[in-house]
């Protein structure tokens, strides 16, 4: 199952890789949502490094939105041009499709990730200083809850035959409580250096897992027509 | 309903099968044995049933009810086995275009666990050998068709599903294509395919049958049918003629 | 046939006839403040009696003006309105009163001696004539949504393990009601918190913002469905993500609590002591909601069934040709 997973991850990325076509138009996105905050705070004379509450909000919105596009492709990669029966045909479980996308996608997300932290630090004068690992950990575990829920919904719209961009409006209030607040708010803890971020890591990682678990009950019955 | 005076061991069984997507019933209470080591022609109008018994033989769809076996499994409960155990050629061709022929014989080939060498022992079969390193993109249809069925025979097995094997291909494919499909069952594989071009069917089918509506209508062996006998028949169940 | 109809019209009349009961018992038996009714108190420890100002003039129901200089201890309910200073709306209870508004450290509402209240369970009035009568629609409404939500819940299970055409009808046609009396306790909500509170939405509030969560949720659901064909792999994974949606509201509950723990000088609570009067008129309210849900739900199916119907019948007649 692990095995199979990981020549499904492997098969995507190294489409990926050839390609270059979700990795470029997700860090545009990424890139246009931060000068898009940029610009709108522009009259208010707003570095991070003095407002350092504002680095979370910025940060988690460019991740959830930019991470959507990229989700919504993982999928539709597979069923606009027809593929997606090819996978269902293997002699393994719906699961370790699941699984294979989830891998994929959150190596996907963390590349974006980064891209985004650097545009952070980049556009807003901020810097993490010795915040700098604790951060990425924070983002890390963000992205993971975040993907482990986003591969099953972006499935399931999949598997509905709707129009496209039905992803956001399923998945953010899946999510609200479970990746949003607690990613932001450790996030923000990070930041401003005060507060245990361990309760928000907990929820995180709790919610990844139960993820994991639902998609592993779930996403057979969303893979058959 | 046919006669099954075909004895001999049964490939695929299904058991009062149907198929309904809301109102619509695609198949009905369909009852059908296919025996080993034979090709078996699947023939019938556009919204016959067709396309969705074969998704439902190959595991990508689920019956509303009724059973089906493959080598014996029930199909409901033996997904990854019955998967394993059938080679699957639909109308998409199911490689990426983004890869080269051999890469994405090399990703189908790992994942139903055959050895690598199986890569270029097909691609030689196929005659592809020359153009392993391009991309499907580029390659002709007639190519893409015959890497779709390298795809479906990577793991060598004993029972291959073709739907619409004939459509979209020039008529040196089809004859390619033709022979291709009697080698397999000289080798000893039971085919079935499902086609709407009735003399391509006949020429390389053992066993004919003609759905409609969600039913078998017709089940004759070829040895006692004529060309023309048999598409005169299908013409007058399925209206085609008047 | 003819018994469904005749169910039909009997639910419809006892829907009308509970409805125009409880709206008149709303607007005349009820008690314009149930002062047993202990709503959502918030107390900042931030603040002391002597960073307040006295400013503005507290009335109560009846009108009656008090000056503030005159009140011995007040008791803040909510904080707003820091700039103009004014009052909203107040009654005074004995020496407490009660205060609506938004206090920021410079402006703000006092009185002579400020006692901020430590114990959120200590029972408060209405704070607005309005906010009592909209609580009689707000909770039915929403207890209503809650059991539309909660049949959705039951059919998409009863469908994913038994299948059957009858359990995807009854969930969508749940969902849909569901989701137009989700929407009137939302927004009767709302408008309740703006009379009360002094503004429509706290989303510091763990019962708020859950509940917005599930509409967000059974939009994406009746979105999901819209439009789409009734056959094929909807209704599956409508029905999955029907339980999916179920599922997010308690654990959005769980972990909003953890979360709220974090923020101690967010407290909220909203265990009410009802009047007996007003206690019977959400009973009223209750049932007559509910009936509204069962005969819509019952409509709603009777469409889904006419529009399957009508599909077979289609079917039939290619069939024929």
């Amino acid at each position: 199952m692990t095995l199979d997973a990981l020549r499904i991850a492997q098969k995507d990325i190294s489409i990926e890789l050839r390609t270059r076509e979700r990795m470029t138009s997700t860090i545009l996105l990424s890139l246009v949502i931060i000068l898009s905050f940029r610009f709108a705070l522009f009259g208010f004379d707003m570095e991070l490094s003095e407002n350092p509450h504002l680095v979370a909000p910025i940060l988690w919105t460019t991740i959830f939105f930019a991470g959507i596009m990229g989700l919504e492709s993982s999928f539709s990669y597979e069923k606009e041009n027809k593929y997606l029966d090819g996978l269902l045909l293997l002699p393994t479980s719906r699961y370790s499709i699941y699984l294979g996308k989830m891998l994929a996608n959150l190596l996907f997300l963390i590349v974006v990730d980064l891209v985004t932290l650097v545009f952070v630090v980049a556009f807003f004068a901020y810097e993490p200083g010795g915040a700098f690992v604790t951060l990425l950990g924070v983002i890390l575990l963000g992205t993971f809850s975040f993907v482990a829920m986003g591969t099953l919904v972006s499935g399931m719209t999949i598997a509905a035959k709707t129009r496209q961009s039905l992803l956001q409006i399923a998945l953010i209030p899946l999510i609200v409580f479970t990746v949003v607040i607690p990613a932001v708010a450790a996030t923000s803890k990070i930041v401003s250096g005060s507060g245990d971020v361990m309760p928000e890591l907990n929820i995180l990682v709790g919610f990844g897992i139960l993820s994991l678990l639902l998609a592993y009950l779930l996403f057979g019955h969303i893979m058959e027509d | 309903m046919g006669e099954d005076e075909d004895s001999g061991p049964v490939a695929i069984e299904t058991r009062n099968l149907t198929k309904r997507f809301g109102p619509k019933t695609a198949i009905r209470n369909l009852n059908l044995k296919i025996q080993h080591s034979r090709i078996t022609a699947l023939f019938g109008p556009n919204g016959a049933g067709k396309t969705t018994l074969i998704r439902i033989l190959s595991t990508l769809s689920s019956p509303t009810s009724g059973r089906v076996f493959v080598k014996g499994m029930d199909i409901s409960n033996n997904g990854r086995e019955v998967r394993g155990r059938i080679g699957v050629v639909l109308h998409d061709p199911l490689l990426y275009d983004d890869l080269s022929a051999a890469e994405n014989l090399r990703f189908y080939c790992r994942m139903f666990g055959s050895p690598d060498s199986r890569v270029d022992e097909l691609l030689d079969l196929f005659g592809l050998r020359h153009r392993k390193n391009d991309r499907i993109g580029v390659l002709s249809s007639g190519m893409v068709k015959r890497l779709s069925i390298a795809r479906a025979m990577i793991h060598d097995p004993e029972i291959l599903i073709f739907d619409e094997p004939f459509s979209s291909l020039d008529s040196d494919s089809i004859a390619k294509t033709m022979s291709l499909i009697g080698q397999l069952r000289d080798g000893g594989k039971t085919v079935l395919l499902a086609t709407h071009h009735l003399r391509e069917g006949y020429q390389v089918g053992e066993r004919l049958l003609v759905m409609k509506k969600g039913r078998v209508v017709y089940d004759a062996r070829k040895a006692e049918t004529g060309a023309d006998e048999f598409e005169s028949a299908y013409d007058e169940l399925t209206g085609a003629g008047s | 046939m003819e018994k469904r109809k005749l169910i039909d019209f009997v639910l419809a009349l006892l829907a009308v006839i509970f409805v125009i009961v409880t709206v008149l018992a709303a607007l005349y038996y009820a008690p314009l403040e149930p002062l047993d009714v202990s709503t959502v108190l918030y107390h900042q420890d931030d603040y002391t009696g002597d960073d307040i100002r006295v400013k503005g003039v507290v009335q109560d129901l009846s009108g009656t003006e008090f000056a503030l200089e005159d009140i011995t201890s007040a008791v803040f309910i909510d904080v707003s309105y820091a700039d103009s200073g004014d009052l909203d709306a107040g009654i005074v209870n004995g020496t407490t009163v009660y205060v609506l508004g938004r206090l920021e450290p410079d402006v703000g509402i006092a009185a002579r001696e400020v006692e901020i209240a430590d114990d959120p369970d200590e029972p408060a009035g209405w704070r607005s004539p309005y906010s009592a009568k909209i609580f009689y629609f707000h909770v039915p409404a929403a207890w209503t949504s809650f059991l539309a939500f909660g049949v959705v819940l039951v059919c998409s299970a009863a469908y994913l393990w038994k299948g059957g055409q009858k359990w995807d009808t009854w969930a969508l046609s749940s969902a849909e009601v569901g989701l137009v009396f989700c929407s009137v306790a939302v927004i009767s909500g709302a408008l309740w918190a703006k009379a009360e509170w002094g503004y429509y939405w706290d989303w510091n509030d763990t019962k708020l913002f859950s509940t917005f969560v599930l509409w967000l949720i059974f939009i994406a659901y009746v979105a999901i469905r819209a439009g789409a064909v009734r056959h094929e792999s909807i209704p599956r994974v409508a029905a999955i993500f029907g339980i999916l949606g179920f599922a997010a509201v308690p654990i959005s509950f769980l972990s909003s609590r953890i979360w709220t723990s974090l923020h101690p000088n967010v407290v909220a609570t909203s265990q009410g002591h009802l009047s007996a009067e007003a206690g019977a008129v959400l009973m009223l309210g209750v049932v007559a909601f509910t009936l509204v849900y069962a005969t819509l739900f019952s409509r709603r199916t009777a469409i889904e069934r006419s529009v399957i119907e009508i599909e077979g019948i289609k079917e039939q007649l290619e069939d024929a040709e």
